[in-house]
């Protein structure tokens, strides 16, 4: 039986001043699966996806990754698990002095040694396929918001990676190219059983991501199956709270 | 206040301060280890895009430079040719112009004024460049990529600007004798062969190991620590400015801290 893509133990995530963001966060994502992150203040979510994508430490807590634990790994293993990892945050971003060819294809040309027309080929596909073709000479100043994101999530798809940790995945992106980047993510996950953890404060995320609702509260989180979260529930009580929160303009 | 507590202020201060710059110091030297850790574990990782990194500071730190460090280094030869002259004409003793500019030119003046342009020029766009990338997440882009940024991003830097050092410390002082030859040629009639030769006489093997050492010892001080800083600058835009300010005065003090501590080994 395959081993989780990640799984988590009481995770705890408390800043030096020891106010602590989060407290006993434990799940654990199967393949194939589509967990989602609700979360208020949003920054919960944000700290506890660097810490899935290994760039931050958990204060206490175990996580692993492949089944192998971070106590297990060194720093080359862990450079080879973000290898494996899709991650777009809402503060990703592309390398500016670099063209969206050369940021699309940087994993690429580090890692398999190719010379930059070779893997200028194998990117080629997919920056048609995002419509990024035209820009690919350009540095990343020079496209719009949505182009942008749509570089960073090209980026990261052209790793083939199993497992994605995304953030707000609707950020910056009109609706047509939100449905199909929901389409390829969709291939991804039948053709390769890739796994998908979704961080959002909008609760109709849900309804086109979740397998399973983690909702943090005050630093806690709660478990819900898809079926068993009512977004109407979570948006009044964030109302109730005296938070807006903004409406997924999308038919959920 | 009694005098006592003023020197206790005072020793308080300055006990401070130095702690704190060898603390930064062991920082930097903690830096250049973990950089040199890392080059050795990717060693064989990443090398074409590497090299391309690498061709590009070298593009950007010594060829750039050269119309700059050639400008500096014909009015620094005049200028000493200038004052050597006016002192040495006085004692009677202008045959020893050639023994002045090895000792000011090659000894201190080249190295020291090579390292000062590459620290305005090089290191400090070194240090926002870093920065920029650390405060815009572009660090951790490279991270997710699985690409260690201390390999993509320090090492051909490193080499880059220490290679680069040394073919301008060379340059800087082979243009600038070129401009004390002219100056001489130029005020005093003085021929080119007999300065040349004299000069030939004058600089001898330690002088180039003491160039050789202090040009690398400058490249690295350089990048090592405008990189350090520019690493550290957090997640705030406002911190790039302090940092830079940082890198700057610290290459500048350690540049000359290693400029005397070389010259005493060698020289006394």
């Amino acid at each position: 039986m395959r081993k989780p893509l990640i799984s988590a133990e009481n995770l705890e995530y408390c800043e030096e001043d020891g106010n602590c963001l989060f407290t006993e966060v434990s799940f654990s994502l199967e393949w194939g699966q589509r967990g989602v992150l609700l979360a208020e203040p949003h920054r919960c979510a944000n700290i506890l996806l660097k810490i899935c994508a290994t760039l931050f430490q958990p204060t206490n807590g175990t996580i692993s990754w492949f089944g192998r634990s971070a106590e297990e790994s060194d720093e080359k293993w862990l450079h080879h698990v973000r290898r494996r990892i899709g991650f777009v945050h809402r503060e990703t971003s592309l390398i500016s002095n670099m063209t969206i060819l050369d940021n699309i294809s940087l994993g690429i040309q580090y890692h398999e040694e190719l010379i930059r027309e070779q893997a200028y080929d194998r990117i080629t596909e997919v920056l048609k396929q995002f419509e990024l073709y035209e820009y690919r000479l350009l540095r990343p100043a020079a496209l719009t918001f949505e182009q942008r994101r749509l570089a960073v999530y090209a980026r990261e798809l052209v790793k083939k990676p199993q497992l994605f940790l995304l953030e707000h995945p609707s950020l910056d992106l009109g609706e047509r190219v939100y449905s199909f980047l929901l389409e390829v993510f969709k291939k991804c996950s039948i053709e390769d059983g890739c796994g998908f953890l979704v961080a959002s404060m909008i609760p109709e995320v849900v309804n086109r991501w979740g397998d399973w609702v983690m909702v943090f509260d005050q630093g806690r989180c709660r478990h819900f199956e898809v079926g068993q979260f009512d977004p109407s529930i979570y948006r009044e009580s964030m109302r109730r709270r005296g938070t807006t929160v903004s409406r997924e303009w999308r038919n959920g | 206040m009694p005098a006592g507590n003023y020197l206790h202020m005072v020793t308080g201060f300055c006990g401070r301060w130095i702690i704190q710059k060898l603390n930064r110091l062991g920082e930097i030297l903690g830096f250049f280890v973990v950089c040199l850790k890392t080059a050795l574990r990717y060693r064989t990782t990443g090398q074409r895009l590497m090299a391309r990194t690498f061709i590009q500071q070298i593009y950007f730190t010594g060829v750039q430079s050269l119309e700059l460090i050639c400008i500096i280094a014909l009015l620094v030869g005049g200028l000493v040719v200038i004052q050597g002259i006016a002192q040495l004409t006085r004692v009677g003793s202008r045959d020893v112009l050639a023994s002045l500019l090895t000792v000011v030119i090659i000894r201190e003046v080249g190295p020291l004024l090579t390292a000062v342009v590459v620290i305005l020029r090089s290191g400090s766009a070194i240090a926002i460049e870093m920065g920029y990338m650390t405060v815009l997440g572009e660090i951790e882009s490279i991270e997710m990529q699985g690409i260690d940024p201390l390999h993509f991003l320090a090492i051909p830097r490193l080499v880059g600007v220490t290679l680069a050092v040394i073919s301008l410390i060379v340059f800087f002082n082979v243009v600038s004798i070129f401009g004390g030859f002219v100056s001489a040629w130029a005020l005093v009639d003085i021929p080119f062969w007999a300065l040349f030769s004299d000069l030939a006489r004058e600089v001898d093997g330690i002088d180039i190991i003491v160039g050789s050492v202090k040009a690398l010892m400058f490249g690295l001080t350089i990048a090592l620590v405008c990189m350090f800083h520019g690493f550290r600058t957090g997640d705030a835009i406002t911190n790039i400015p302090p940092q830079v300010s940082r890198a700057m005065v610290d290459c500048f003090i350690l540049c000359i801290f290693f400029n005397v501590l070389i010259s005493a080994l060698f020289y006394l």
